[in-house]
């Protein structure tokens, strides 16, 4: 009986895992890890995927995300900017430098 | 053999007595002294009364990729009724998201608790920039920046002209806009909300507090 508890919360717990990690896998870094971009440079995907959300942050930098085609979204240093659309679309996330300053900047869409 | 302790002399007592009493009144001291009323007296965050608005937010929440996502989007501004990966870290509560009066005919936005404890602002347009497509713009910044509010700016891919909207606390009567051209506005800041359209980019915001 106890062996048997023991393996229902070790299943549980198993599941959890896979969950958030399922979920935690639907956000996907496409900039990043010293991605450079000078100030009022774009920066694309350069291929389209199906998505319904680009999101952007600068390190220390003012950033735009956006949906090439669409609109972007800018907020100044230190904010997450975030664009997103009630449906996925097939499209191409891209960042904007919105800084007076280039910088290093991270880009992920989902 | 077990050691025992010696009984106190009566001047050993009296000399223990006064430097537990000494001891209590230096805790005291201590206890009440300006660290402890500073603290008492700490500044409270900032308020946004924007937050308790009570009308309709005219923002459907969704679930994206649904048919019914799908509908509602086709016809005005939606957002993610659960939070995703990165909003869930770092976006707008969605419980505490409420409008925002702005002057701006085109453009609706909100303001929101940020998931960090900080402050958010989100806008679409009124009218799809795509056909059927009402994009959802949000800015959020966490706790520390409270005092600062934020600001977001919603371009359409190949327009010259922006909507810069922003949000501040209660006692923040305008904001300084610094543009990318080299000009600065004042714009008058009313229920949180400030908002202005420019060709040009903002580059810093500055709040001017008070009348």
């Amino acid at each position: 009986m106890r062996k048997l508890r023991m393996l229902i919360l070790v299943g549980a717990v198993v599941c959890c895992a896979v969950f958030a990690a399922l979920a935690l896998a639907s956000r996907t870094e496409w900039a990043g890890n010293g991605y450079h971009l000078e100030s009022g440079q774009n920066g694309f995907l350069n291929h389209k995927i199906n998505f319904f959300l680009s999101e952007g942050k600068g390190e220390n930098r003012a950033v735009c995300a956006g949906i090439r085609g669409v609109e972007e979204s800018c907020v100044p240093r230190g904010s997450y900017a975030v664009y997103d659309l009630p449906f996925y679309i097939e499209g191409e996330p891209y960042l904007h430098n919105h800084d007076p300053e280039g910088g290093y900047f991270h880009g992920w869409y989902e | 053999m077990p050691y025992r302790i010696p009984p106190l002399t009566r001047r050993q007592f009296y000399l223990a007595c006064g430097l537990l009493t000494l001891a209590a009144i230096i805790s005291f001291a201590l206890m009440s002294g300006p660290g402890a009323t500073a603290k008492a007296n700490a500044p409270s965050p900032p308020s946004y009364s924007a937050l308790g608005n009570t009308e309709p937010t005219e923002l459907a929440l969704v679930t994206p990729g649904t048919a019914e996502a799908s509908t509602l989007g086709a016809k005005g501004p939606t957002f993610p009724s659960s939070p995703t990966a990165g909003l869930a870290s770092h976006g707008p509560v969605v419980d505490s998201i409420r409008k925002l009066p702005i002057s701006l005919p085109d453009v609706s936005a909100w303001i929101a608790k940020s998931a960090e404890g900080g402050i958010c602002v989100l806008a679409s347009r009124r009218q799809p920039v795509v056909q059927g497509e009402y994009g959802v713009g949000t800015s959020c910044v966490p706790a520390a920046l409270l005092d600062s509010g934020t600001v977001l700016e919603l371009r359409p891919d190949g327009s010259n002209v922006g909507t810069i909207i922003g949000v501040v606390p209660d006692n923040v009567s305008a904001v300084r806009v610094t543009l990318s051209n080299g000009t600065s506005d004042t714009v008058p800041a009313g229920g949180n909300a400030w908002a202005l359209e420019s060709d040009a980019h903002f580059v810093s915001t500055e709040s001017v507090v008070g009348g």
